[in-house]
């Protein structure tokens, strides 16, 4: 007999039926009923069954949390419950005063629980905390998963990977944009623009220019014997073919 | 051969390595280029303009590109998009050189730089053996005076980043060959262009950059190389590329202008 056996089979254990589960689905007072049951209990730690999985609620006595070390508090608070938190929520651990222990054979159950625990940290002064055991049919240790690896690693851990991540996206972003975004977009809109502006012709763009260095290119055209050529290539803008920066054809803008 | 040289082939319609965009007129004659760093714009026109055209008015022979016409392109849109082009005479267009591929060369300076070649897919020179040019002693001896004297006129403006843009083909009838200055003994034609001629060491942004660099001292780059530095590299690499194919080895210190730089 493992230590799981044994404790089930314990006299502290005392077995809520399934019924219960239901009880804790149908609301708030539901769970508040249960509140009381545990706080009135002569029972230290308590058996929910019906979920698929089952639960323990191992409730401390009220003066045993106080004396926690504060490191301890702060495991407490970033134990897998309150990940899933709000930070508002979380600054509910002030009101620790007392500590249920939830045992769940299945972590992945665990979000479906999540309704009952908040109610547990809003409506009480108790302070929820989840452990992962294995199935009574498993002989795999019981691993409290607050404990199965220190809580502050893993957090570290995580925060470099979305650090990365989100320098990763920010250089990624800056070095696409200009090239997926802007530039590809500008140049058709550009010419676009021209083509839906019957007064602007390309030697329109010309004349800007021209103020400032008048037929300074058009000498140059003749000197290399390019102005007929010019004035027939130029002819109409709409001829004009090109590719944007990602290599993508368009013709006539 | 060709250690020096980081030239890429030139896929004719896709995005250059500076980002630009390229469009072509209907036949290919001329190419307009989007020059998208505004302070390349401001230091042609403002510091460069009145020089390129003198320069090219006198030098008939430059190999420098050809610019054609230039626009500040502006919209009515809410977002400011306008934009500036420079029209390019493109030495390689035509149906004769519809078959090969034209390459770009330029001297090597950091290895990223030869990285980011093979990134976007480009080739680089050293890899294309068999495919430098051969020249007679006479024609490479043109090429390089004249190559002399047009980056003598770039380092003027501490143009960097500039490269030697080759485009060759085997289609010419011999009536045509003789029209072409550069051609081979065997009938092979090649045109070329010193393209990218707007990045200036001179403006502002260009400084900030070769400062930074300094500072954090990375090596040089060849938007960061002292302009003095990239025209010898320059030179060397297009000695290097151009083979003789009639006469004893070509020696670029033969150049008196240049050795005495």
């Amino acid at each position: 007999m493992d230590d799981n056996q044994e404790f089930l089979q314990s006299d502290y254990v005392d077995v809520i039926g399934s019924q219960d589960y239901t009880h804790l689905r149908q609301g708030l007072s539901s769970y508040l009923s249960l509140l009381q049951v545990l706080i009135q209990s002569r029972y230290d730690e308590i058996l929910l069954t019906g979920f698929g999985h089952t639960i323990f609620l191992t409730a401390f006595q009220v003066p045993l949390v106080p004396q926690l070390p504060c490191t301890r508090k702060r495991q407490l608070a970033d134990s897998a419950i309150f990940r899933g938190l709000s930070s508002t929520e979380r600054n509910l651990d002030r009101r620790l005063t007392a500590s249920f222990r939830l045992y769940s054979y299945s972590p992945t159950h665990i979000p479906d629980i999540y309704p009952f625990i908040l109610h547990l940290i809003a409506h009480s002064t108790i302070m929820p905390v989840v452990v992962d055991i294995p199935s009574p049919a498993s002989t795999a240790p019981v691993q409290p998963i607050n404990e199965s690896k220190p809580t502050n690693t893993r957090r570290r851990k995580w925060k470099w990977i979305l650090i990365g991540i989100a320098i990763t996206i920010l250089v990624g972003a800056a070095i696409l944009t200009p090239i997926l975004i802007l530039r590809p977009a500008k140049v058709p809109r550009i010419l676009a623009a021209f083509e839906n502006n019957s007064n602007r012709t390309l030697g329109m763009w010309d004349t800007d220019l021209a103020a400032s260095e008048p037929n300074s290119f058009k000498r140059l055209r003749k000197q290399w014997g390019l102005e007929s050529l010019w004035k027939e290539e130029t002819r109409n803008v709409q001829e004009w073919k090109a590719k944007d920066g990602l290599g993508n054809s368009w013709v006539n803008a | 051969m060709g250690e020096c040289l980081t030239g890429y082939q030139l896929n004719f319609f896709l995005i250059g390595l500076s980002g630009s965009t390229f469009m072509f007129t209907a036949n290919e004659t001329f190419i307009i280029k989007s020059i998208d760093r505004e302070f390349e714009w401001n230091y042609f026109w403002d510091h460069m303009m009145k020089d390129y055209v003198q320069y090219m008015r006198s030098e008939k022979d430059s190999l420098l590109t050809k610019i054609t016409a230039a626009y500040h392109a502006t919209t009515n849109t809410p977002i400011d998009l306008s934009s500036h082009f420079m029209a390019m005479l493109n030495v390689a267009h035509g149906p004769l050189f519809k078959k090969s591929s034209p390459w770009d060369l330029k001297p090597s300076y950091f290895s990223v730089e030869k990285d980011l070649l093979k990134q976007t897919g480009g080739g680089l020179a050293e890899d294309i053996t068999g495919h430098f040019i051969m020249l007679p002693a006479s024609a490479k001896r043109r090429v390089m005076t004249q190559l002399v004297r047009d980056t003598a006129f770039l380092e003027k403006h501490e143009i960097l980043d500039y490269s030697l843009f080759i485009a060759r083909s085997d289609e010419f009838s011999p009536s045509e060959l003789m029209e072409e200055p550069y051609r081979s003994t065997n009938g092979t034609v090649y045109r070329l262009a010193i393209l990218d001629i707007f990045y200036s060491g001179k403006a502002t942004f260009a400084k900030g950059v070769r400062t930074l660099t300094k500072i954090t001292h990375v090596p040089a780059l060849t938007i960061t190389a002292d302009p003095a530095d990239y025209r010898r590299r320059f030179l060397e690499a297009t000695d290097k590329a151009i083979l003789v194919d009639d006469s004893p080895e070509f020696r670029l210190s033969d150049f008196k202008d240049f050795a005495e730089q």
